[in-house]
């Protein structure tokens, strides 16, 4: 058993590092496009405001899975009507999560800037700002603060969500662990599901739990903070 | 590569057989994952030490590891300890502990929000311990975390798609089955899209409604 | 909310109005960008398998990297994409693969959307039951249920011969397998070598039935690639000619059924 493990132990920390990976990358993008349409999501512009949500609705509202396999397999269809253009597994991982990820940090936006009082924004008009100026000294650092633990909380989900994109190849930790069972299945004689499920399970608890526990601190500071 | 409508139409009648169990995986999962969280919410705030560190482990464990794996998991170890059921019963059971552990966690901050007041109403009123919580407590508990349940719910209804990896015959696995032996991805992912923007547009709909009836805002 | 519904439905009619142009590429173009994606198993020993460092090897992958070194002189010049019998057509028409090396029969409904090779293996479907089961050919399979995986012969073949009997299909042998040990089936129906090489594993099983919905093996490509296929088809001939699809068989299976496979190989260049 042990042998097993560490023979396979390599193997499945590459798929760890894979889902880490895509999970981080598309994090970042998804908060710097998150910001300006959950910011869009508060316009006074209809238009605006109604492009936002739309975005927002789509690929919050679509499973993750099948917005997945919507982007690996369909959007190259409709794309090459115009440019040659290819998604690779990897490519198609990261758009999916961006996407969703942005989608649901613009709804995290939305709550945190909703959640300041109408005064900090008056105040800064007093003051003679522009809404560029009032955002980026007043309401957005304050923002921040709020937005921390749920935001943590997304990347967490994030990290969990990149488990779905074996079914397109990629090489996360499920894909990896899956390949591993079915060698020892056929090759060696070994049915191991459990047991690589078990260091799966083990692998997955181990990146997300300190992250559950950072977002718990923070909304607990946050909560102090305000009385 | 042509957009058949033809081909979707020929394949309804295996899509409702998948829209329907969706349906059922989504419905049931609900109910059941609040349920029990009703249940389970008083025992993990009990003071009995065994208890709350049992449930602390299932929590931390099902709020920390991907669906998929409970998935995958569940679905393998179940018949090692005698239980027998199907793809479907393995799904279902993976949705709802799934969905009950974060149930019980928005529950367990619904109940602590509820004032200290109605405890001693309902203990002058000479209610035991479970005629307070199951008469005064958890009803208002349950109406205080409505929004916040509410996403839970949505978020079961998308994800009963991640049952298709064990062979359920939901919407996402016929929309593959098909795709395999017809080869009509674009028709198929495209179309059970739109479906489950429906499905998850109707519900969030039909849940707010209740919640803007029933949900205590405080 | 109406908005967003009436907006999907218009997506989706103009989808449905949308011919796009087929994807094709040169075999020019794959020698410029100096490797070639194939398609192959990864859980089909010994055919195609991923090995404890994540590199594929197999009978079939030797091939593929013959078919490198003719192309490229060099036969590590591949890049392996793990596919199943469901996913693999999706692969190739939308351009992640060039071609599909992965066990794959030829079926009219297959080449409504792709090409084939010419002929260079063949196999049949049988069923995979344990040993003392009552299970004795597909007619006893009637109303049972029984184990397939998306998109295979197996399944295709039973949805004809016996539509009664319920499928649960997987998309890899190992949840196949996995589901067959835990009874959810009655039966596993596969194509008889990947049974004979799983019999060899797991003895308490064996291979019944007679063999039905027999295949021709082929490599796939997309529509219009007639300089990809041509080019396969040389190549074929010529591991015919050199003998190395005989001599790498050999290198992979040491069982009884060898001589039955080398024959079977012949057959396909009689043809």
């Amino acid at each position: 058993m042990v042998e097993m493990l560490v023979q396979n132990l390599p193997f499945l920390l590459g798929g760890a590092k894979n889902t880490f990976i895509v999970s981080v990358l598309g994090m970042v993008i998804a908060l710097i496009l998150g910001v300006p349409i959950g910011l869009m999501r508060l316009s006074k512009t209809p238009w605006v405001r109604s492009s936002a949500l739309f975005y927002i609705e789509v690929w919050r509202g679509i499973p993750f899975i099948i917005s997945l396999l919507f982007l690996y397999f369909a959007l190259p269809e409709i794309l090459k009507l115009f440019w040659k253009v290819e998604i690779g597994q990897f490519m198609a991982m990261l758009l999916t999560c961006v996407l969703w990820t942005s989608a649901n940090a613009a709804e995290i936006v939305r709550g945190s800037v909703q959640a300041i009082s109408f005064g900090q924004t008056e105040a800064g008009m007093a003051l003679g700002m522009t809404y560029f100026q009032r955002m980026r000294l007043i309401i957005l650092p304050q923002a921040v603060r709020i937005m921390l633990p749920p935001m943590i909380g997304l990347f967490t989900l994030l990290l969990k969500g990149t488990a779905i994109g074996f079914i397109i190849e990629f090489r996360e930790l499920i894909r990896v662990g899956q390949i591993t069972i079915e060698r020892l299945i056929m090759v060696r004689r070994e049915t191991a599901s459990i047991e690589i499920y078990t260091i799966i399970m083990i692998l997955y608890f181990l990146m997300c739990y300190p992250l559950t526990r950072l977002s718990a601190y923070f909304e607990k500071k946050l909560a102090k903070g305000k009385n | 590569m042509h957009f058949d409508i033809q081909v979707i139409i020929k394949t309804i009648p295996y899509l409702t057989r998948g829209l329907l169990n969706t349906l059922l995986l989504a419905f049931v999962g609900i109910i059941l994952s609040s349920v029990l969280a009703l249940v389970c919410t008083p025992l993990r705030m009990s003071q009995n030490r065994f208890l709350k560190i049992v449930f602390s482990i299932y929590i931390d464990i099902f709020r920390n590891t991907p669906i998929v794996a409970q998935i995958f998991y569940l679905y393998f170890a179940l018949p090692l300890i005698g239980i027998k059921v199907s793809a479907f019963g393995c799904g279902l059971i993976a949705l709802v502990l799934h969905y009950n552990a974060y149930n019980i966690e928005v529950l367990r901050s619904g109940m602590e929000t509820v004032p200290m007041g109605l405890h001693e109403a309902g203990m002058a009123l000479g209610f035991t311990h479970i005629q307070r919580l199951r008469l005064v407590i958890l009803p208002l508990a349950l109406r205080i975390s409505l929004p916040a349940l509410v996403n839970n719910y949505v978020s079961l209804l998308k994800n009963t798609a991640l049952v298709s990896i064990i062979g359920v015959v939901e919407l996402t696995f016929v929309a593959q089955d098909v795709i395999a032996d017809k080869f009509n991805y674009l028709e198929m992912y495209a179309t059970i899209a739109v479906v489950y923007l429906v499905l998850i547009f109707g519900l969030t709909w039909f849940l707010r409604e209740v919640e803007s009836r029933y949900a205590i805002v405080t | 909310m109406r908005k967003l519904l009436v907006l999907s439905l218009m997506v989706l009619i103009t989808l449905s109005l949308i011919s796009a142009a087929a994807e094709a590429k040169t075999l020019e173009e794959i020698r410029k960008t100096g490797k070639i994606v194939i398609g192959g198993k990864g859980d089909y020993p010994p055919w195609g398998v991923i090995n404890a460092q994540g590199k594929f090897e197999g009978w079939e992958i030797d091939l593929c990297n013959k078919l490198a070194e003719y192309l490229f002189r060099d036969p590590s010049k591949v890049e392996y994409v793990a596919v199943t019998g469901g996913n693999r057509v999706p692969f190739l028409n939308s351009g992640k693969i060039d071609i599909i090396w992965a066990t794959m029969g030829y079926t009219e409904e297959r080449a409504k959307v792709i090409d084939f090779s010419i002929p260079y293996f063949s196999s049949g479907v049988q069923l995979l039951v344990k040993k003392g089961s009552p299970i004795k050919s597909i007619n006893d399979l009637k109303g049972k249920t029984v184990i397939t995986i998306k998109g295979t012969t197996g399944a295709q073949g039973l949805e004809k011969l016996v539509p009664d009997a319920n499928q649960i299909k997987f998309d890899k042998t190992s949840e196949a397998l996995q589901a067959l040990r835990d009874d959810r089936g009655v039966a596993f129906a596969q194509d008889d070598i990947l049974l004979y090489k799983l019999v060899l594993e797991y003895p308490d099983y064996t291979v019944v039935g007679e063999v039905f919905n027999p295949t021709d093996w082929g490599v796939g490509f997309r529509k219009g690639e007639n300089d990809i296929r041509e080019y396969v088809n040389e190549s074929l001939r010529r591991m015919n000619k050199e003998r190395y699809l005989h001599e790498s068989l050999k290198k992979w299976w040491k069982g009884l059924e060898l001589d039955e496979y080398l024959k079977r190989i012949d057959a396909m260049f009689k043809k």
